[in-house]
C-alpha cells in the first residue's frame, strides 16, 4: 500500500519545517498545500495509507475527507496553534505546531509502521504447505472464488493467504507469482507449457 | 546547462524530449529555450520535477497548457518504445543466449517480459488514443464533453503496470539462479532500476497535472 503525508498550513515555515523534519526519516511522498481547497481532486486516490497534517483554523469543506475515506486508510491529525483543542470533528488526533520533532515523528510512525514492520517481518519467511497450494491455484489462473471451493476455505480465507505470499515473497502481481511458481516447481511444468501460464 | 547535465547526467533524456541536443557551448538555461522556442518555465518545472523526487511544483505545472504537457508524454512514450524496450530486449537476449545449459528460468523470465511489454504498449496506446485525445478535446471544446468517459476511469490502471515492473527487478534479484552472464545482468537490472524511476516520474505528472487538470473542467461543465 502506497503512503503519503499531506501537510496543510498556511505558514510556509511551517510547512518547510515539518517536511524537513519527516523527510529525514520517512521515504515516502510529503506533500505541502497552502489551503484545503488545494486538496480537491484527491478524490480520486484510493487504496492509499494517508496522513493530513491540517491547520486547524479555516477549515471549512470537510466532504472531501469523507470521500477520500472511503476508499482510502486515512488518518487526520490537527494542527494547533495551542494545547485547547480537543479531539473533535474530523480530527482524529491533535498536535500542538510548537511540539518537538522526535514526538511528531513518533505520530507519523504510529500510523505507517505497524504495517510496514509486518511486511519486513514477513519477508523472507517460507510459504506454508497452505500457502503453496493456494499460490499453485493462482498460477493456474483460478479465480479466488474457484480457489475457495477447491479447498474448501472461504474467499475471505483466500485473499488472507494470498495476501501473505505476497508479502512473504515480495512479489504482487499474477504474472510475477506464476514466474516464482514455475521456477520453484510448485507447479508441475511436464504436463503444461510454462510460457502460456504467464 | 551544462551545469545542469553535470549535476544529474539522468537528465540527458529528459532534455531531448525537448528537442534539446548537446553540444550547447556556454549557453545558459533560458538560451537554450529560447533557441528551442521552449517556455523555461515549463523545462525548469520538468527538469525539476525529475531531478528531485520532493519537488513537485503542482500549482506551477497546473498553470501550463495542456498541450505542453501531453506534448512532452508523449514525447518520453516515444523514448520509451523506441530506446529503452528495445534495449531491454536487447540485453534479455544476450542473457538468454549466455546462459550455461539449463534456461529454462530465463526463458520464464523473458515470457513475464514480454507479458509486461505488452500490458506496458496496451497502456500507452490507451493514453494517446484514448486518454490524450479526451483532455485536448475538453480543454478546446469543454462544452461538448464525452459524457461516457471520465479521467477518473485511467488512474486506476497505472499501478498494475508499475507492479510488475517491480516484481521482475525482484524475480531477477532474488529468485533466478544466477547462470547467466553477470555484467549483461547488472545492465538489465540497471536499466530496468533506470526505467522505474524515469517511468514513476512520468505517471507523477499524469497523475498530478493532467488528472487533476481534466478534473476540474469536467466538474466546472458537468455541474
Amino acid at each position: 500500500m502506497k503512503h503519503k503525508i499531506y501537510i496543510v498550513h498556511r505558514a510556509e515555515v511551517i510547512r518547510m519545517g515539518m517536511f524537513s523534519i519527516l523527510k529525514k526519516r520517512f521515504n515516502f511522498e510529503i506533500i505541502q498545500l497552502k489551503k484545503i481547497v488545494d486538496l480537491s481532486g484527491l478524490e480520486v486516490l484510493s487504496g492509499f495509507k494517508i496522513l493530513f497534517f491540517l491547520e486547524t483554523d479555516g477549515l471549512k469543506d470537510v466532504n472531501v475527507f469523507h470521500k477520500i475515506r472511503k476508499t482510502n486508510i486515512v488518518r487526520i491529525i490537527g494542527l494547533s496553534s495551542d494545547n485547547s483543542l480537543q479531539k473533535i470533528g474530523i480530527y482524529d488526533d491533535v498536535c500542538p505546531v510548537y511540539t518537538s520533532g522526535s514526538r511528531m515523528i513518533r505520530k507519523v510512525a504510529d500510523f505507517f509502521e505497524n504495517e510496514n514492520e509486518a511486511v519486513i517481518e514477513h519477508e523472507g519467511e517460507e510459504l506454508s504447505t497452505r500457502e503453496k497450494e493456494v499460490l499453485k491455484l493462482v498460477a493456474l489462473g483460478n479465480s479466488n472464488k474457484i480457489i475457495a471451493d477447491k479447498l474448501f476455505i472461504s474467499v475471505h480465507t483466500v485473499i488472507s493467504h494470498r495476501k501473505n505470499i505476497t508479502e512473504k515473497l515480495g512479489i504482487k502481481s499474477i504474472s510475477g507469482l506464476t514466474v516464482y511458481a514455475i521456477i520453484n516447481q510448485v507447479i508441475d511444468t511436464e504436463k503444461i507449457n510454462p510460457e502460456d501460464l504467464i | 546547462m551544462v551545469t545542469l547535465i553535470r549535476t544529474n547526467y539522468h537528465l540527458l533524456p529528459v532534455i531531448n524530449r525537448f528537442g534539446i541536443r548537446l553540444g550547447f557551448k556556454d549557453k545558459t538555461i533560458e538560451e537554450v529555450c529560447e533557441l528551442h522556442k521552449i517556455s523555461s518555465d515549463f523545462f525548469l518545472a520538468i527538469v525539476n520535477t525529475f531531478h528531485n523526487e520532493d519537488y513537485f511544483p503542482e500549482e506551477e505545472l497546473l498553470s501550463f497548457s495542456p498541450h505542453l504537457i501531453v506534448q512532452y508524454l508523449k514525447r518520453t512514450h516515444q523514448y520509451y518504445i523506441n530506446y529503452i524496450l528495445p534495449k531491454m530486449e536487447s540485453l534479455l537476449e544476450q542473457l538468454n543466449s549466455d546462459c550455461s545449459p539449463n534456461c529454462k528460468e530465463l526463458k520464464i523470465i523473458d515470457a513475464f517480459y514480454k507479458r509486461y511489454k505488452n500490458e506496458l504498449l496496451n497502456h500507452i496506446n490507451d493514453e494517446e488514443t484514448r486518454v490524450f485525445p479526451y483532455v485536448v478535446e475538453l480543454i478546446n471544446n469543454p462544452r461538448s464533453m464525452d459524457p461516457n468517459f471520465t479521467i477518473t476511469e485511467f488512474e486506476k490502471e497505472h499501478s498494475n503496470v508499475e507492479i510488475q515492473l517491480e516484481d521482475l527487478k525482484n524475480l531477477i534479484i532474488k529468485y533466478i539462479e544466477p547462470v547467466y552472464d553477470e555484467n549483461i545482468c547488472n545492465e538489465f537490472l540497471i536499466t530496468l532500476f533506470r526505467f522505474e524511476a524515469d517511468i514513476k516520474d512520468h505517471a507523477r505528472i499524469e497523475d498530478a497535472i493532467l488528472v487533476p487538470l481534466a478534473i476540474a473542467i469536467e466538474d466546472k461543465y458537468r455541474g
